[in-house]
């Protein structure tokens, strides 16, 4: 009985616990989200000529001792556009959030290349590059130890 | 142990077990809570950011009428240029596009916009724009007019604004006269117009208000006469319900501009022609940038008004401006040269 109430209690927080850790990536993935669309029509106002441009996240080491990662996804194909994706990764608990960007054929694309890790001693950057007069990039990229 | 000592305890442990749980999920609650609020405020921020500072594309899909809602890739309501580009400013042919009646081709549909936004159906979203000046005319004869302005907040008289009126007026078949008003200033937010004679008595006839205050502009069009019909301008292309105009028709396009050196407006206007594209489209030769209304004369005796007036309430939502527990994000815009406010709220359709 004892066990079994136990047993109970601890899937019951867990449950909480795993909610809670959604909502904080959650947080985090809508900021990201947010920062690319910024970094992405910023880099887009420079209508002749070539810019860059980066900004430095301020973005949680760890979520009560689970590390994370953030990754850009592309779903253009089924109709879901880019997202951010982030998740824990020591359990399967992941969020998305939209990037208002529906389409890959358009004067502003996102970069989806690999993930980044948030971490002690790690910089998250967002980035945006306009390499010619109609097409803006913009990506996230993080610097420091690997 | 008796029986009934197991059961006791066996209570008191399930007991003990629902409550932590209930004080557990309690206690989580409005950290919860808070944190819904702070993601949508996010998602809110970030929708508005897209919004007013991209111009969607393709970069000019509010005046190219050859581009349907299905052809929109991203959208955007801001202004695109060539060479350089003013944040917070907005394309008024693309904002004219939401106000179209659903029926026309060229509108675009909120549930379009949910899409592009990439927001599908776990968002629910309204966009309004206003002028931040409520300015209203009253006639009072066919040459005295009364023109209030209020603050669109408290709806406080606004005072030392400066007015400017003109009346663009035609009798029968005769070419669009204009005539510019002697205006008065009253201390509660009422101008007193006086077209002193110029105007005689028609019909036919519309008027362009300016008000100009602490470099606040807003423009408005007013039909005063009962033979006036409205059409609607996009990018070069007059459209209208029934064929009313002939090829070659003169079209008059309205402008305001700063004064030179003193405060206020004034109300000019330059002439084009029109040629049918279709019968209930027709283009203009050379449509003046900036233009903030056009009147024509129309085959059946009466005025064609369009006015870029950027006025809007759009919702994903039909009828509801604001949800619960939505979230407000507000903005200065500028639309051809005018001030206006938007307000854009965001709520989740999902929980």
């Amino acid at each position: 009985m004892v066990i079994a109430v136990g047993l109970s209690y601890t899937i019951i927080t867990s449950y909480i616990e795993a909610d809670v850790k959604k909502q904080q990536l959650k947080q985090i993935s809508e900021y990201v989200a947010l920062n690319i669309v910024e970094i992405a029509n910023l880099v887009n106002f420079e209508t002749l000529k070539e810019s860059n441009m980066t900004r430095t996240l301020s973005l949680p080491t760890e979520l009560n001792g689970n590390a994370y990662t953030i990754q850009l996804v592309d779903w253009t194909s089924q109709g879901r556009g880019y997202q951010v994706n982030a998740s824990l990764l020591t359990r399967n608990i992941y969020t998305t959030s939209p990037i208002p960007i529906n389409s890959t054929q358009t004067h502003l694309s996102i970069s989806c290349s690999g993930k980044v890790y948030p971490g002690e001693g790690r910089t998250i950057i967002v980035w945006g590059s306009k390499t010619n007069v109609n097409e803006g990039v913009a990506g996230i990229t993080q610097k420091g130890a690997t | 142990m008796e029986i009934y000592e197991y059961l006791f305890a066996a209570i008191l442990i399930v007991a003990m077990l629902i409550g932590s749980t209930i004080m557990v999920s309690t206690i989580a609650k409005p950290t919860q809570n808070v944190s819904d609020n702070e993601q949508l405020k996010v998602a809110a921020q970030k929708v508005a950011t897209q919004v007013l500072l991209d111009t969607g594309y393709p970069f000019d899909w509010g005046s190219d009428i050859t581009l349907t809602p299905s052809d929109l890739m991203t959208f955007g309501l801001a202004k695109h240029g060539e060479t350089t580009r003013e944040a917070y400013t907005l394309d008024s042919n693309k904002i004219k596009r939401l106000k179209l009646d659903f029926s026309s081709p060229y509108y675009v549909s909120p549930s379009t916009v949910l899409n592009l936004l990439n927001l599908g159906t776990d968002y629910g979203f309204s966009l309004e724009i206003y002028a931040p000046l409520n300015v209203s005319l009253y006639p009072i004869d066919g040459n005295h007019y009364a023109v209030n302005v209020l603050s669109q907040y408290a709806g406080l008289p606004v005072v030392n604004a400066i007015v400017n009126a003109t009346m663009f007026y035609s009798e029968g078949a005769s070419p669009i006269n204009t005539a510019n008003a002697v205006v008065t200033p009253s201390f509660n937010g009422t101008y007193s117009l006086d077209f002193q004679g110029q105007v005689p008595a028609t019909e036919k006839k519309i008027m362009i208000v300016a008000v100009d205050y602490s470099s606040i502009r807003v423009t408005r069009a007013f039909n005063t006469g009962s033979d006036v019909v409205i059409g609607n301008m996009l990018g070069e292309n007059l459209l209208l319900s029934q064929p009313l105009v002939d090829e070659g028709a003169e079209i008059r396009e309205i402008i305001v501009t700063k004064k030179n050196g003193t405060a206020g407006c004034s109300i000019g206007n330059i002439s084009s022609t029109l040629t049918e594209e279709s019968p209930t489209r027709f283009r203009t030769a050379y449509l003046e940038p900036y233009t903030v209304a056009t009147v024509t004369n129309s085959k059946n005796g009466s005025l064609i008004l369009t006015s870029e007036d950027a006025a809007l309430t759009y919702s994903s939502i039909p009828e509801t401006s604001s949800f619960p527990s939505s979230y407000s994000i507000e903005r200065t815009v500028m639309v051809g040269g005018s001030t206006y406010s938007v307000r854009l709220q965001l709520w989740r359709m999902t929980f």
